[in-house]
């Protein structure tokens, strides 16, 4: 027994040694050195423009992918998957009927393999996406716009979540049969949409989905189930804390006998929610509590839809903007207090020139500069511009900063947006001429896309292609 | 020191090894190409559901469920006989039938192309993610309980015509070699599995759909099936048992008040909550073949209105029935012929007579459970009866009986059977034995369930109970045999329980021995 002690003892030595020495990635790589072993392509049915790449390693790696068109050199990446050696990947940037390699590249972090390249052929996509034709292009535009992608939805049925590259062609795509009434791009590389039948009207829908590029469903609200009680419309969006907030239609019972009511009659007005992820309802607001029906001389004619809110904007202080298209009139609302702060447009707080007067504007924003910024579609003189004023709320002033008129042709009587695009453009959504525009600040028309289908929005989506990994 | 060498050598071996096994652990970089399973969603999964209970009726509107089963589970009995010029058929009647026999290669195919559908629907049910796509465990559940119902169904139909049979209840998709030459499996076994599917379903499946969904499977079906196979086992207890799960739902019989018996079986009639699992039938033009079953053809001669006569019924059965039986309307016993004549069954067997010229004797009668509309209507208008609630009422009547002897619950459910169809009621003091009251439930099963494909396995069982399991074709012989064209035709050497099977399967499934027919077939 003593005798057998001393070799057990070194035998447990060496093995604890080998043991040690294998925490150590070189003599890992040095035994075992990083493989890739099987690389599976796979289709996704429901997704022309999808593809789910499964990897296998032979040791617990980082892997990522990189493909490209045929005859080009701009290489897109993966996300990377981290730390398994059962990696799935996926390319989600494709155009369709277009030959793509290729290649998968894994590393331990001492050490990096990449594999041979492989042959990717996207077919044509044949869900119910509209054209986007790319119709004109400033020449001295074009490389500002390389690598520019843009999110848009289909509101009409069956719907769709689309992303277009710089020359309109479509590089993801989700098909819904419901119609898809307003998108946005989150920070978190997310689509967030509100989804709803065609018959819903003011954009409304009654569920707000918020799907990753992968084809994920991360979050899924439905009217009727959990907190979520009410059609929203027109707006979703994620603040700064990350939670969503949309328009809500609600309504309240108000005496309107004193103009032809009944004592108990129902006004159908607006208000804001808003959700966690998760879908609790966090906090809520109505306008009827705010605006008496009675103020409105034409309520009883207005009730079932009093006075369109279209728009939200949650600010940096945790405020909201909110614009109300039959007004004419965008609100400040206090959060905490749920109090109107100042109402800005026609009858408003701020004294405006006949120029500074908007109607039916949409899309309310603030701007970097920290402007207030609207695509006015103006019906009045039938002229749709993009405007924006610095406001100073302690005197009530307003001053236009920018004020961009479309030509007549682009007038667009209801929806559409106009935002700032690369610091010193504007990027406009325009439903009735069914276009996307780019201008300079002084209006000049830099790029044009033609749509074969009824948009709501267009926004750019920063981060959709991602940079190199660094390994 | 010479041991420190040996150990390190050793140690340095084993290190070796080591790196020589992560060598050969590594493998060559492959690249395949595939397209996912587009079955993701709950709707797939319905789908799959569809695709199953659609199994239940094969080859246009004959096979399985909408005819041929049929054949060999009537055929047999002394109740319903075929033409002389059905070769197929005529050869099960009169059991002169041999493994090569079309109709069993038919019937087999049905009932694996089923589970085949239950076992793949199975397998994408439960790869479904229901709750994220706004669907519910719950119907996910459902969902499984009704393919697993219908394999069970199934697996019941195979056991009950060949006893032990190839088990599957998985999805082609983890098919190993093996599985390609699938070995028989011990009835009892299968019965096992049976029992876990039905169990499964009788937890998860609702008591009962929307009207528009009215042919799915309940949990009452289930249970029901599950009385049908204890009873089959001879578990009478827990057959009782089952039994009167079902019968307190919401199953009763079709009351005098709404029709009786005979408007169970009127057209119009469509779903019946006597009914407990059917195979659903169209009555629309062109749902021949997709969506519909063939017995109201079938089951009628051409001079009636040109039926092809394939389930004519021995007269010996017409008159059996007392005169105010409703049930014997559901059975020609007087008609116009197409060309005018009437035929009538002859007084010497119940029927109302009649002379010649005016009247012929009929030489069968032919059953109405199954309608025939129109001339040349191929689509069957009625559901198929699969399982109804007056054979839940005597399957419990009937393992009470045989549980504890003649009792008065087992005379009050025979009673509301007989008493629906206007028959008198019966009393317990009529039957001092176990026996007498076991024949009385199987004659009042007889006449209440035939064409419903009941008659084989109540035949087997009926001679089982009453030799104490020493021969279930006791009564089989007995009730055929004086039937039988040619009564030599009956051999003591096979055993009728089990029918062949079929020619194709042995030829192509190498683990079927060439003598497995052997004591099945003359």
């Amino acid at each position: 027994m003593q005798k057998l002690k001393k070799p057990l003892i070194l035998i447990a030595l060496i093995l604890g040694g080998i043991a040690l020495l294998w925490q150590l990635d070189s003599v890992k790589d040095y035994v075992a050195p990083i493989q890739i072993g099987a690389i599976d392509l796979v289709h996704v049915p429901e997704n022309r423009l999808r593809f789910k790449v499964n990897v296998k390693t032979n040791r617990n790696s980082d892997a990522y992918l990189k493909y490209w068109k045929r005859n080009s050199k701009d290489t897109l990446y993966s996300t990377v998957s981290k730390n398994t050696d059962s990696h799935t990947l996926w390319i989600v940037n494709t155009t369709g009927d277009t030959r793509y390699t290729f290649q998968v590249i894994a590393s331990t972090g001492t050490k990096t393999v990449l594999s041979k390249k492989y042959p990717l052929e996207t077919r044509s996509i044949y869900q119910a996406t509209p054209y986007f034709t790319l119709e004109h292009m400033d020449s001295t535009f074009s490389k500002e716009m390389e690598n520019k992608y843009f999110l848009t939805q289909i509101l009409s049925e069956p719907g769709s979540a689309v992303i277009i590259d710089h020359k309109g062609e479509i590089v993801w795509y989700e098909p819904f049969k419901k119609g898809v009434k307003v998108s946005h791009w989150t920070p978190e590389k997310t689509v967030l949409c509100i989804v709803g039948a065609e018959k819903i009207p003011s954009s409304g829908g009654d569920e707000i989905i918020e799907m990753d590029l992968t084809g994920k469903v991360v979050t899924h609200l439905q009217v009727g189930k959990g907190d979520m009680d009410k059609l929203v419309h027109h707006e979703v969006r994620t603040d700064k804390d990350g939670n969503i907030y949309a328009l809500t239609f609600d309504k309240k019972l108000f005496d309107l006998t004193s103009v032809g009511g009944v004592k108990q009659d129902t006004v159908k007005g607006d208000g804001i929610v808003i959700f966690s992820r998760e879908g609790k309802k966090l906090w809520e607001w109505t306008m009827l509590d705010h605006l008496d029906p009675l103020s409105d001389p034409e309520i009883m004619k207005h009730k079932k839809d009093w006075v369109h809110a279209n728009s939200v904007y949650r600010e940096e202080d945790g405020n909201f903007l909110i614009s109300y298209r039959d007004l004419n009139q965008i609100w400040k609302i206090d959060f905490k207090t749920g109090k109107v702060l100042w109402k800005l447009g026609e009858k408003g707080d701020f004294p405006l020139t006949e120029d500074q007067l908007f109607s039916a504007q949409h899309f309310a924003h603030t701007t970097v500069n920290n402007e207030l910024m609207m695509l006015d579609n103006g019906i009045k003189n039938e002229t749709t511009r993009a405007l924006s004023f610095k406001l100073d709320t302690k005197n009530k002033t307003a001053q236009t900063v920018l004020d961009i008129k479309l030509p007549k042709e682009y007038y667009t009587t209801a929806k559409g947006n106009a935002q700032f695009i690369n610091g010193d453009k504007v990027v406009f959504s325009l439903t009735d001429p069914r276009s996307f525009l780019i201008t300079d600040l002084k209006g000049k028309i830099l790029w044009k896309i033609l749509i074969g289908g009824d948009p709501y929005r267009l926004e750019q989506t920063p981060g959709f292609t991602l940079n190199k990994p660094k390994f | 020191m010479k041991n420190v060498y040996r150990i390190l050598n050793v140690a340095l071996l084993s290190g070796l090894i080591l790196v020589m096994g992560c060598e050969k652990g590594l493998e060559d970089e492959t690249f395949s190409v595939y397209d996912q399973n587009v079955l993701t969603k709950p709707e797939h999964a319905e789908q799959a559901v569809r695709g199953a209970y659609a199994a239940l009726k094969d080859n246009g509107g004959f096979g399985y469920y909408a005819g041929h089963l049929y054949w060999l589970y009537e055929y047999p009995g002394e109740v319903v006989t075929t033409t002389g010029t059905a070769r197929q058929g005529g050869q099960i009647d009169q059991l002169t039938y041999d493994a090569s026999n079309s109709t069993f290669n038919g019937v087999w195919i049905s009932i694996f192309k089923l589970i085949s559908r239950t076992n793949e629907a199975e397998e994408l049910i439960s790869n479904v993610d229901y709750t994220g796509n706004s669907s519910t465990v719950a119907l996910q559940n459902q969902n499984l309980g009704e393919v697993r119902f219908l394999r069970a169904l199934a697996y019941y139909d195979a056991t009950s015509l060949w006893g032990a049979v190839p088990l599957f209840i998985k999805s082609s998709s983890k098919f190993t070699e093996s599985d390609e030459n699938p070995p028989l499996t011990e009835q009892s076994v299968i019965e096992d599995a049976m029992i876990t599917d039905l169990q499964f379903a009788e937890q998860h499946l609702p008591q009962s759909y929307a009207a528009t969904e009215v042919a799915r499977a309940t949990s009452g079906a289930a249970k029901a099936l599950l009385a049908r196979l204890y009873l089959r086992r001879g578990e009478f207890a827990k057959a009782a048992e089952k039994s009167l799960e079902v019968m307190n739902k919401n199953y009763d019989l079709r009351t005098q008040a709404e029709g009786g018996i005979k408007s169970l079986f009127a057209t119009n009639n469509r779903s019946d909550n006597e009914f407990i699992f059917v195979l659903k039938s169209s009555n629309e033009a062109g749902s021949y073949g997709i969506n519909s079953n063939s017995f109201g053809i079938n089951s009628v001669p051409w001079d009636f209105n040109r039926g092809w006569n394939n389930f004519p019924i021995h007269l010996q059965f017409y008159a059996q029935f007392a005169k105010e039986d409703a049930r014997r309307e559901l059975l020609t016993g007087i008609y116009k012929a197409l060309y005018g004549t009437i035929v009538s069954v002859p007084k010497e067997f119940g029927g109302p007579g009649g002379k010649a010229p005016d009247t012929t004797a009929a030489k069968y009668v032919y059953n109405l459970k199954y309608p025939h509309v129109n001339n040349y209507n191929y689509a069957g208008f009625n559901n198929v009866v699969i399982i109804r609630y007056a054979d839940v009422l005597l399957m419990r009547a009937e393992a009470l009986n045989e549980v504890s002897g003649p009792n008065e619950e087992s005379i009050t459910l025979l009673n509301q059977v007989r008493t629906r169809s206007g028959l008198p009621a019966l009393t317990l003091a009529a039957f001092t034995t176990k026996d007498k009251l076991r024949d009385e439930i199987f004659e009042e099963r007889n006449k209440e369930l035939f064409m419903e494909g009941r008659k084989r396995d109540d035949l087997f069982r009926w001679g089982r109970s009453a030799s104490n399991g020493a021969n279930p074709l006791l009564k089989f012989k007995e009730k055929i045999v004086p039937r039988l064209l040619s009564p030599s035709t009956y051999s003591d050497a096979v055993d009728y329980t089990k029918y062949p099977y079929p020619q194709n399967e042995i030829q192509s499934n190498t683990s079927l021995e060439a003598n497995v027919n052997a004591g099945r077939v003359r």
